[in-house]
């Protein structure tokens, strides 16, 4: 191997001043470890949705007015009988009080039997009579007949199945929350205009979690035959972080079985202290710098250090092999060191380089837990290069080996050559070819396994979370008693400004809400028009027969007059409309059968509202030719289309229809002045004294709103991020071997390796969320370096004028043992997650496993034979 | 309740000039759990059940399975009436009159009047092969005597109220060719000179054909939503568990005490002249003799109409969709239909 050129440089640079630079690191570690005792858990809500998504612009809007995907249920059970006992209600009222004293809860909209909003309706000779469920006389009458009502009461209010369970044995409270709000305890300031300064905190979920928890054992301790349930998004969040905190535990696992382990390779204490210190020490300051940049770590990036920790400790493999193999040479501590630190500060720089910029492509997704992942990820992969290709062969050089130690390095190698020879004949055709042909095989299966890889969470309950958690338990208990959960996605009508007064447009969002409740997998749906009817039934003494949207708009208003906002079905000024979709499961699929029918309903909705006034139009058009007919039927169709798309606020109602068509057409070059006041003088007398005003259906709030956006985010992601991917670590090969047979030889194996994982994750239904689209990233950033290490070595043999296997031979006697090490610390780094409480977190760990051990295979076996095959001559 | 000068009024204020086409009803899975409001029975094995957005279902094994079938309409409909095994009519709202010659299989428009207003159809009769007489809301009469050709609606003057407005007839029944029965809601009777106003449940007679209608002495003040007539015996009964009984002809009527508060949506007489009643808050009361027996669907789901399938099995359909019923001596037992 020809001599590194880099010596001088490096030893001139660090080696020579080797204290002045030991004694810096020190002193950033001592600040930077000051910084992490600063470190926060940091859990929102918001981070972990694609806010950019067009259905998260209508959720960002309207979380305030509706309530966003954000509630929290506390289910109460009855463990014997029904709910209909005082002791019972005592315990619901309790825990209601409970819930609207917990900070960060919207007290205006929790719901239980207790709340005054809650209320039922009935017909009666009279007209229409109402009250609170819970009636103002209820402390006082028999008690039996006081619960005989109260259960009339619930049937009437509709509220079976939303606040009380199917079977009355369960009774709930919904509750929910801000995502920030004004602080009660904060003392009043005043801004320089003397105006009261807002005080906004943001709600500290796990601190919500916390509370509700202990609302839970409160209850359960002075309550026995009560049960407590409690789901959400800041339950689950609680949850996962308490669960998060074990993976300190999986940590030391894995530290354990590493430092095992190099202290097998390296036979030397000092040499196993070392590299897993600088790793640590590369931990210290990813964590150090993410907290100086003002993040926190939230419980999925929590597995980012460990992670960084095994890439540190596989680098360092690779660096302690370097210094053996040159002291087994016979070179001094000191000068082995220089060597090895300028032999791998090249192909090392580029390995963590391009795991940096692996991890920088997860910029490009919308999501802010996948971007401070990114963040956290590539901060300690850029500090490793620090740490792990500069202070660790620093470190070393201070160390000094026996010379048994020497003679036992050398006898070492000598005995694994024949481990080497046998690996070499991969290298070599035929066998070469047989395990291209193999690679290429199990690429066409991955390819073919991973087109029915799956989007989304594949199972019930919270996802983050194993299916046997508490929370997934209480989650199953609320799905099955209630006909509600939190698997809610809100379709929000928006009309014209009191748009529930018109007959038509109630029509449609009552048709819209009928197409959505057959579609499979839909449990209930809920809507003002809904309410509508049974008012309209009630109003007319009870009779089904008018159990129907009233068509007269004098009476119309009035079945909806006393639906008060705080129900969520509609907003103050009446034009804004949810339709609540309660679904089955949040499964992809469930989800994309919602979300298509709506955008068929939209697309059916929008092609009649069209044809009925170009229908009018166009039979007046009696004196106009076809061709005119055409450019004027296709100019009108096409502005109605954008007309549908404008926006309906609440101040300012959009132009009417042919003041836009108008303003329009006059900007056309194909239709003459006279015409388009003809066009506008037509419209006038076409169109309806309504005006042509369609509903504009809105995806979409709720938890599975969020969902929706979220899976379509990740799948859009997904190809763009692969291409990223690749074309990175292509780059960074092309650039550090300038050859394209080299960079393909180290890319096509990571390529059979991808389409396997993804193979892997339909066969054990993992699916592509949040969680498992970065590891593919990951996997791939990393799962490169292997390759960097092999052909970097390789390439100068072969450029020596070696055969490929001879060439695979000597890398292998160079780096062989530090590739396989690499593999197995990393995977070890990675494989005790699996056992993590977290399902998120066993999810990535198995992923990552297998995408670091069969990377590992990949270029053992697939990029020697690949390199046979192409470097032949 | 809507007054006539209200009707009149939003009739009025409301131009009809981009009215809504008549559009298809949409086959869906969940039709058979929707709000159904009328059940008959076409053959021993054959029903047809009618209900919101048009919803026609038909059944060949006595109510054991349903298929919803193709509808023009997507209207409510609120009744059904066959005149032998194959020819049937179904009415609804927009004055919408549906046809069958294939016992129910399809479907055509007969008669149908969109507005903004709601003159809707609420009871049929499919007398002979010619005539089909439908009534409805504010004192909608509609009749046609060639098979559906031509339809036509009239004033039923002897009908209206003191102010010659009309209220809903909510039900028209047959005796006999010549003798029809119908029943409605309340209407005002008398007014007195302080403004005081006095109504009656509408129950009515006709005894040749429909030709002329006279008032039958009311004997309730409230909303009567049902008539039923056997041999001499009349039923009517509606509003908060009231059922009166003639066997004179409506000359004097007896109140029977069913033990319930429930508006009554249907009522049939059995064979042993056994009475069972359907209604609000899914209340079905079964008198024989004097023994009285209560069932009420436990979500309170209202029940519309009941049709008998044999024995003690009955198909009862309302907001909960269709159901099937049995009832034996001593035990009921509900079933969900399929």
């Amino acid at each position: 191997m020809a001599k590194n050129t880099l010596e001088p440089l490096v030893k001139s640079l660090f080696f020579s001043k080797r204290g002045l630079w030991v004694g810096l690191f020190a002193i950033i570690t001592a600040v930077m470890a000051y910084f992490v005792s600063q470190l926060r858990i940091d859990a929102s809500f918001e981070k972990n949705i694609p806010l950019k998504h067009e259905y998260m612009e209508t959720y960002l809007q309207y979380q305030e007015e509706f309530g966003g995907a954000n509630r929290v249920f506390v289910a109460l059970e009855a463990i014997e009988g029904e709910i209909f006992t005082e002791n019972f209600f005592e315990a619901l009222r309790q825990a209601d009080d409970r819930v609207e004293g917990i900070e960060g809860v919207n007290q205006s909209q929790v719901q239980s039997l207790f709340s005054p909003s809650v209320r039922y309706i009935e017909a009666s000779e009279q007209g229409l009579e109402g009250g609170p469920v819970i009636p103002p006389e209820f402390e006082q009458v028999n008690k039996d007949k006081a619960f005989a009502k109260v259960r009339e009461n619930i049937l009437k209010a509709g509220i079976r199945g939303r606040l009380v369970s199917n079977d009355f044995t369960s009774a709930m409270i919904s509750a929910q929350l801000f995502s920030e709000y004004n602080d009660p305890n904060a003392q009043l300031k005043l801004d320089e205009n003397g105006q009261a300064a807002s005080q906004m905190v943001q709600t500290d979920y796990v601190k919500v979690a916390h509370q509700l928890e202990k609302l839970r054992t409160d209850i359960e301790a002075e309550y026995p035959n009560i049960e407590v349930h409690i789901i959400g998004f800041a339950k689950m969040i609680g949850d996962v972080s308490d669960g998060a905190g074990n993976v300190i535990f999986f940590f030391l696992i894995a530290f354990l079985i590493t430092a095992l382990l190099v202290y097998w390779y390296s036979r030397s204490i000092k040499l196993t202290i070392l590299p897993l210190l600088t790793s640590s020490v590369a931990v210290v300051w990813q964590l150090g710098i993410l907290t100086a940049m003002g993040y926190g770590i939230d419980p999925m990036s929590i597995l980012i250090p460990f992670l960084i920790f095994a890439i540190g400790v596989s680098h360092g493999v690779q660096m302690i092999n370097g210094v053996q193999h040159n002291v087994g040479k016979g070179l001094k501590v000191f000068d082995a060191s220089i060597m090895a630190c300028a032999g791998l500060i090249v192909p090392g720089g580029v390995a963590l380089l391009s795991d940096t910029i692996g991890f920088l492509t997860l910029q490009l997704i919308e999501i802010d837990i996948i971007r401070e992942l990114a963040v956290t990820a590539s901060i300690g992969v850029a500090v490793l290069i620090l740490t792990n290709l500069i202070l660790l062969p620093l470190l070393i050089s201070y160390t000094h080996f026996s010379d048994n130690f020497v003679q036992s390095v050398q006898k070492r190698e000598k005995s694994h050559e024949a481990i080497w020879n046998k690996l070499a004949v991969f290298a070599k055709r035929p066998m070469a070819t047989v395990v291209v042909v193999i690679g290429i095989v199990l690429g066409l299966l991955g390819y073919w396994g991973s087109q029915n890889m799956k989007v989304g969470d594949l199972h019930a309950g919270a996802p983050a979370l194993k299916q046997d958690s508490p929370y997934n338990i209480d989650t199953k208990f609320v799905t099955d008693k209630y006909s509600i959960g939190t698997d809610v996605i809100s379709i929000l009508a928006e009309t014209r400004a009191d748009g529930c007064t018109f007959y038509n447009i109630m029509e449609t969002i009552d048709d819209f809400q009928w197409q959505l409740a057959n579609v499979e997998g839909v449990q209930s749906t809920l809507s003002l028009p809904q309410i509508s009817k049974v008012v309209n039934g009630l109003l007319s003494e009870g009779n089904l027969k008018w159990k129907m949207l009233p068509k007269d708009e004098a009476v119309l208003p009035y079945t909806i007059a006393r639906v008060e906002t705080s129900t969520g079905l509609l907003n103050s000024g009446c034009s804004v409309m949810p339709v609540m979709v309660f679904l089955k499961d949040h499964k992809a699929e469930t989800i994309e059968r919602v979300v298509g029918s709506v955008k068929s309903f939209k697309a059916d909705y929008l092609a009649k509202e069209k044809a009925k006034v170009l229908n009018a139009v166009s039979a007046s058009f009696t004196q106009l030719d076809d061709s005119q007919k055409t450019v004027i039927t296709s100019h009108l169709d096409s502005l109605m289309t954008d007309y549908s798309e404008l926006s309906y606020s609440e101040d300012s109602d959009r132009p009417s229809l042919e003041d836009y068509v108008t303003e329009q057409l006059a900007k056309s070059s194909d239709i003459s002045a006279e015409q388009v006041t003809e066009i506008e003088a037509t419209l006038k007398e076409q169109l309806p004294p309504s005006g042509f005003k369609p509903v504009k259906f809105r995806l979409a709030t709720g938890a599975v709103g969020v969902m929706a956006a979220t899976n379509e985010a990740v799948e859009a992601a997904q190809v763009p991020m692969m291409i990223w991917v690749y074309l990175a670590v292509t780059l960074l090969c092309l650039i550090s071997f300038r050859s394209v047979r080299g960079t393909i030889c180290v890319v096509l194996p990571l390529v059979v390796v991808s389409l396997l994982a993804q193979t892997l994750m339909t066969w054990l239904e993992i699916g592509l969320t949040v969680a498992t689209l970065p590891v593919i990233a990951l996997g791939v950033g990393i799962g490169v370096d292997y390759g960097i290490y092999i052909f970097s070595r390789m390439v100068g043999f072969i450029r020596a004028g070696r055969s490929v296997s001879d060439a695979y031979f000597e890398t292998l006697k160079l780096t062989g043992n530090a590739v396989l090490f690499t593999g197995l610390t990393l995977a070890i780094g990675v494989s005790t997650w699996i056992f993590s409480a977290l399902q998120y977190q066993a999810d990535m760990g198995i992923m990552l496993t297998f995408m670091f051990l069969v990377n590992m295979l990949g270029a053992i076996f697939l990029l020697p034979a690949l390199a046979a095959l192409l470097y032949r001559r | 309740m809507k007054s006539f000068l209200q009707v009149l009024f939003s009739s009025l204020a409301l131009v009809a000039s981009f009215l809504t086409q008549a559009e298809p009803a949409v086959i869906a899975p969940k039709a058979k759990d929707s709000l159904l409001l009328d059940i008959v029975k076409v053959t021993d094995e054959r029903f047809v059940t009618v209900g919101q957005r048009g919803h026609i279902l038909v059944s060949d094994d006595k109510g054991m399975t349903w298929r919803q079938v193709a509808v023009p309409v997507d209207v409510n409909l609120t009744a059904v009436d066959f005149l032998n095994d194959s020819h049937g009519v179904a009415v609804g709202f927009d004055q919408t009159v549906l046809l069958t010659e294939d016992a129910g299989e399809t479907w055509s428009i007969s008669h149908q009047e969109i507005s903004n207003f709601q003159p809707a159809l609420f009871s049929v009769l499919y007398t002979s092969e010619n005539s089909i007489t439908a009534v409805g809301s504010y004192g909608l009469y509609l009749e046609t005597k060639n098979g559906g050709e031509s339809w036509g609606s009239r004033e039923v003057s002897t009908l209206s109220d003191v102010y010659d407005g009309f209220s809903h007839f909510y039900d028209i029944e047959q005796l006999d060719a010549e003798t029809w029965y119908m029943a409605g809601e309340k209407y005002i009777a008398e007014s007195n000179e302080d403004g005081d106003e006095f109504s009656k449940g509408m129950i009515a007679v006709t005894k040749d054909g429909g030709e002329t209608w006279e008032k039958l002495n009311s004997p309730y003040e409230g909303s009567f939503f049902g008539i039923k007539v056997k041999n001499s015996d009349i039923y009517v009964y509606g509003l908060r568990g009231n059922l009166f009984h003639s066997t004179d002809d409506g000359a004097s009527w007896q109140s029977i005490k069913l033990g319930s508060e429930s508006g009554f949506h249907d009522m049939l007489i059995a064979e042993d002249n056994t009475l069972v009643l359907v209604g609000t808050g899914g209340v079905m009361v079964t008198k024989k003799g004097s023994d009285l027996t209560l069932n009420k669907r436990t979500d309170l789901k209202g029940r519309a109409a009941l049709v008998h399938v044999n024995n003690s099995h009955y198909i009862i359909v309302g907001e909960g969709g269709v159901e099937t019923y049995s009832q034996s001596k001593d035990k009921q037992s509900v079933d969900k239909g399929q």
